[in-house]
């Protein structure tokens, strides 16, 4: 076949089929948050137009049928979030890492208890600047949600070395319990019981996504109840 | 059962017959917009196209009963079937009467495209399609307000 013996051919068929996968994966999405819009819609409308008449219990299932709802559009906004990491065409910059970490930092919202610390050498490195800003983001909105910590604390490391950038985000959280806990990285795979309904189980999934795409390399190291370090080789990009 | 402390508040046309277009082709996202203008006291009417084609024929009496008088106001989706929202847009301000209308596009995300495709076409606002309806009410409200603080060209009625 056509497709082995010609690299330039093969490069078009692999970006036109991730290009197809993205548009499919948008198409879906569209599709089916309408009838969720109108699923959410409809019940607030049936509780409003019932009004006084409804008791405790039937007024909490209609919010466990919205919370449903608002769950499901979560894990579409997140699908669509996945397919599109790696369709985008990357815009190589050098990107100097101490400062990129505390934009992200100062751009999520972090409740007042977390501490967080900062160890980056004042250097660059060559990457996608939004793909460094999506990986940070997911790494420390982590460590911070699966923290019960009394005093949490999130460290994010970042060194230059030869050909690119160590990178560390590390908590002391939860850790996972679990026997697999490199499952982790697998799409919508949530390892914590009772944390699932607030947890995609993406994250992960679109850090190793962006790092393994590249020729990066991905580590996740965990103690249960201690906390959890997840280690980034991400190698200069040259394209 | 209406709860809400609004006054009665009509919105400041000379006429208060004068519609709103509504081009939309899902029938619970058409709901929602009848509903928060009913819960935010519009009473102006609403008429309701489910393509860009037959939204078209509403305003020129083409086949169908003409709109009289011309809705000042197009709240309009953009994915449809048959004829999509740009494409409507494109048709209308290309028609030397309907061209005045104000649009407003209804879009399901805040997505650049929807944003970029539509912008030279004179759009005046967009609204989110959120999926909380008390978020769209609120938007309806915005709106109220934006109405009553402009001025609207004549519409050739």
């Amino acid at each position: 076949m056509a497709l082995e013996n010609d690299p330039q051919n093969s490069t078009e068929q692999l970006n036109k089929l991730k290009k197809d996968f993205e548009e499919f994966v948008y198409i879906i999405s569209h599709d089916l948050k309408a009838p969720l819009r109108a699923i959410k819609n409809l019940s607030e409308w049936i509780e409003e137009d019932v009004g006084s008449q409804i008791d405790g219990e039937v007024k909490n299932n209609f919010e466990l049928l919205r919370s449903r709802v608002d769950w499901m559009n979560k894990m579409i906004d997140g699908l669509l979030e996945y397919s599109r990491v790696c369709s985008r065409t990357r815009v190589i910059q050098s990107v100097n890492i101490r400062n990129s970490i505390h934009q992200t930092v100062g751009e999520l919202f972090i409740p007042q208890n977390v501490n967080v610390i900062i160890e980056a050498t004042d250097q660059e490195f060559f990457a996608d600047p939004t793909q460094v800003k999506k990986v940070l983001e997911h790494l420390i909105q982590n460590a911070i949600k699966f923290n019960k910590n009394k005093s949490p604390m999130v460290t994010i490391k970042a060194e230059k070395v030869a050909n690119g950038l160590e990178l560390s985000v590390a908590d002391n959280g939860l850790g996972i319990n679990h026997k697999s806990p490199q499952l982790a990285f697998e799409v919508l795979k949530t390892l914590h019981g009772e944390e699932k309904m607030y947890s995609l189980g993406i994250g992960l999934a679109i850090v190793k996504k962006v790092i393994e795409d590249i020729g990066g390399i991905v580590k996740l190291e965990t103690v249960s109840d201690e906390g959890t370090t997840v280690e980034i080789f991400w190698p200069d990009s040259t394209q | 059962m209406d709860n809400h402390e609004t006054s009665l508040r009509k919105i400041p046309m000379e006429d208060a017959t004068i519609g709103i277009m509504l081009v939309e082709d899902d029938q619970v996202d058409q709901m929602t917009v009848k509903r928060a203008f009913k819960q935010n006291k519009v009473l102006n009417p609403v008429f309701c196209a489910e393509n860009g084609e037959e939204a078209l024929a509403m305003l020129r009496g083409d086949g169908v009963e003409k709109i009289t008088p011309l809705p000042k106001i197009i709240l309009l989706d953009l994915n449809m079937p048959k004829m999509g929202g740009v494409e409507f847009l494109e048709e209308l301000r290309k028609d030397p009467i309907l061209k005045k209308i104000s649009v407003f596009v209804l879009t399901t995300s805040q997505a650049d495209e929807d944003i970029i495709a539509t912008s030279k076409y004179n759009v005046a606002g967009y609204i989110v399609k959120p999926v909380s309806f008390e978020s769209f009410r609120e938007a309806v409200k915005t709106l109220d307000a934006f109405w009553a603080l402009c001025e609207f060209p004549n519409c050739g009625k």
